[in-house]
């Protein structure tokens, strides 16, 4: 835990944590047991949360903006998601085999372009959690793909592979909103 | 495969949007927390990050700084990480196959800084928070369902007199901002002294001067059983002084830690440490309350006989007194 802590060094930034962990941890409890329908184990997923926070101290700027908390939000979804996973309680696939897809153009663009925004705001709604997630922290947050791996615990290769298949799967549900 | 300025910018609006009305749905605060009170090993946790990150004088972080402390622990305990991790795993066995022989099991609980603070009771006014137990032990055992019909009752301990105390709450008095410091291997003054280990009799004096620590603690937090499990465990409540009348100075903050040493009388009078662990220190809020439950096979409690097991709160250390009658 150690390692972890030594990320934030100033008493500025224990203020900041401090105001972060008083503010948010109930809210990021719900979020993470929305995801993990068990309480305890939402509850490893905030601590974990804020572990992973300690290391991106210097993205959260105002305590209480939309903006952190969005982003706090998306650290403890990835979190609940990884203790899914190593739960075994739903399989990730990742597909590595699946990157020369990746080079192939995408129609995401034509369908953000041309469908209307309430559509695209409940395509997203009804993605799974996991393809949210690496969206918001690639369009979202604004990571670089380095950064987002970090923070969902992923090897930058797997990021990518997550990018284009989470934004396969919104294109699909765009796709189906046009149809319907 | 990236998107175009509009369609990051389209994607990012819409990401957030429904990131906010997927919140909108989340029940308020208050609501969250009668659903859900955080484990006193999530706030452990949590705390130990917040006391870790601002400190000045350098936290020891890493492998290196690892390793380091566990020399100095092993330097001052004569115990290595190895050993230590034998006592617990030695009591884990015990409990495992010695659990089912615990039967009839009676524990007495006493809080012996507390039965101190019970013969100056009257005297000492100001430390109404624990002195209900104090003034008649035996009714707070009984108000605890710890009755005599259980095989439980309490007895008050006299082992300082006045002179003892004074002198021990000299060598005791560690200033309260040095608590972090002492949270992994620090102890109180007069700690020096503590280089035997379990199984070895106690420098004499010792345990005077723990309980007079232990009534520098009640001040600050109140310790008793609350229940026995099975014969196989019990519960003690914990509960933090608040910050008492309006207009009143703020109570010192309150860090606490489970319980780290257990001591047996032997039949001789004297006392022989049989358990020690690795003090963690959690902080507490004022006005919080709390149970904490405890394996008596875990803390090498195995055989009958009168126990004391200590905690640290800040710099101090707090001792209860535990009498198991018998263990069939």
């Amino acid at each position: 835990m150690l390692l972890f802590l030594s990320m934030l060094e100033t008493p500025e930034e224990q203020s900041k944590f401090t105001k972060l962990y008083e503010t948010y941890r109930y809210l990021l409890w719900y979020v993470a047991k929305d995801i993990l329908k068990d309480k305890d184990l939402a509850e490893d997923a905030v601590q974990e949360a804020y572990l992973t926070l300690t290391r991106h101290m210097d993205q959260v700027e105002e305590v209480d903006s939309p903006r952190t908390k969005r982003f706090l939000v998306t650290i403890a979804k990835s979190r609940a998601i990884d203790i899914l996973r190593r739960e075994h309680r739903i399989e990730v696939t990742e597909f590595e085999d699946a990157l020369g897809d990746i080079s192939g153009g995408d129609a995401l663009d034509d369908y953000l372009a041309v469908e209307r925004y309430e559509q695209i705001v409940e395509a997203i709604r009804n993605l799974e959690e996991n393809y949210r997630v690496v969206l918001e922290c690639r369009y979202l947050h604004e990571m670089s793909e380095k950064e987002t791996a970090e923070t969902l615990g992923l090897a930058e290769k797997t990021v990518n592979v997550r990018i284009w298949r989470a934004r396969k799967k919104l294109q699909q549900v765009l796709s189906e909103y046009r149809e319907a | 495969m990236s998107l175009n300025i509009n369609g990051k910018r389209l994607l990012s609006e819409a990401l957030a949007d429904a990131m906010d009305r997927d919140l909108a749905d989340v029940p308020a605060e208050e609501e969250l927390e009668k659903q859900h009170r955080f484990s006193k090993k999530f706030v452990r946790r949590i705390k130990q990050i917040e006391q870790g990150i601002g400190d000045e004088d350098g936290v020891k972080a890493g492998a290196a700084g690892k390793a380091e402390r566990e020399a100095e622990t092993e330097k001052k305990d004569g115990v290595n990480k190895e050993q230590r991790r034998g006592f617990a795993s030695r009591g884990k066995r015990a409990l495992r196959y010695g659990g089912m022989a615990a039967a009839f099991v009676c524990v007495i609980g006493l809080a012996a800084f507390l039965s101190v603070m019970g013969r100056m009771g009257a005297s000492k006014k100001n430390f109404s928070g624990g002195s209900p137990q104090l003034e008649d032990t035996e009714e707070k055992g009984e108000q605890n369902g710890i009755d005599s019909g259980d095989g439980v009752y309490e007895e008050a301990v006299d082992t300082v007199t006045d002179d003892e105390k004074a002198s021990a709450d000299d060598a005791a008095e560690v200033p309260t901002d040095e608590l972090e410091e002492m949270t992994k291997e620090d102890a109180p003054a007069g700690a020096e002294e503590n280089t035997d280990f379990v199984g070895e009799p106690m420098a004499p004096g010792w345990q005077e001067q723990l309980l007079a620590e232990s009534e520098k603690a009640a001040a600050l937090i109140s310790w008793h059983l609350t229940a026995v499990y099975d014969g196989m465990s019990f519960a003690l409540s914990s509960e933090v002084a608040g910050s008492g009348e309006t207009g009143a100075p703020p109570a010192p903050l309150v860090s606490v830690s489970r319980i780290y040493e257990v001591y047996c009388r032997e039949s001789a009078g004297e006392w022989v440490r049989v358990y020690h662990t690795d003090r963690d220190m959690s902080r507490c809020e004022p006005d919080t309350a709390w149970e904490d439950e405890y394996f008596m096979q875990e803390l090498n409690m195995t055989k009958p006989g009168t126990y004391r097991v200590v905690r640290q709160v800040n710099s101090y250390r707090q001792v209860l007194e535990l009498t198991l009658d018998r263990m069939d």
